[in-house]
């Protein structure tokens, strides 16, 4: 699934470590999820669009 | 939304990510290292023995001394930290699930059609994964 993950977290100045530390979840899954070989759970992705201030779907592009 | 960490994967992957602790692999590998040895000093294979010990103790060595700059390889000691990586061990488990599944019963279709003696071992293994599979899927279907 498309995402602005990548964008986001570059607007925000984080590594993928920071925002997987803040996320509670690896650098692995952050780097899964920006290339869209992994869709997130929904919390987890409610969990990644209120921590930029977003919505799921504007976060996330089915 | 809580703040707590989520906590990875299903209620089967927290259990037994919980009970293996940050130490179950590891032991178990030397545990089966160690069973290896005293098999093979029980059957006067002292060679064989040592040699099963060694490769046991070798592959925790590399589970331990890998698991901070490897996901392959901390996935292997058995502490999924997050949804994904739970997926991961799901996934992996499955596959590994699905090709014994497949070798018991080539190898017990080869064994009968050979007469072999291991025809009632085979068949029994492979009555065993066939119930716990098609049990494992009504129990999972109902628990949804």
């Amino acid at each position: 699934m498309r995402n602005d993950v990548r964008s986001l977290r570059g607007a925000l100045g984080l590594s993928q470590a920071a925002l997987g530390e803040q996320l509670g979840v690896s650098r692995q899954t952050v780097i899964a999820i920006e290339n869209g070989r992994y869709d997130p759970s929904l919390p987890l992705a409610i969990k990644i669009a209120r921590f930029f201030g977003s919505t799921v779907e504007e976060v996330f592009h089915v | 939304m809580s703040d707590e960490k989520h906590e990875p994967g299903s209620t089967a992957t927290r259990t037994v990510s919980r009970a293996a602790g940050e130490h179950g692999v590891p032991a178990v590998g030397i545990g089966i290292g160690v069973l290896y040895l005293i098999l093979g000093i029980a059957r006067g294979q002292v060679g064989q023995g040592l040699i099963g010990l060694a490769i046991m103790l070798a592959y925790v060595a590399l589970l331990l001394g890998l698991r901070r700059r490897s996901e392959t390889a901390q996935l292997l000691n058995g502490r999924p930290t997050d949804e994904r990586q739970a997926q991961v061990l799901l996934q992996a488990s499955a596959l590994t699930g699905q090709v014994l599944a497949a070798v018991l019963v080539g190898a017990f279709l080869v064994s009968l059609a050979a007469d072999s003696r291991y025809t009632a071992v085979l068949s029994g293994l492979a009555a065993v994964t066939g119930v716990t599979f098609v049990a494992g899927t009504a129990w999972f279907s109902r628990r949804g």
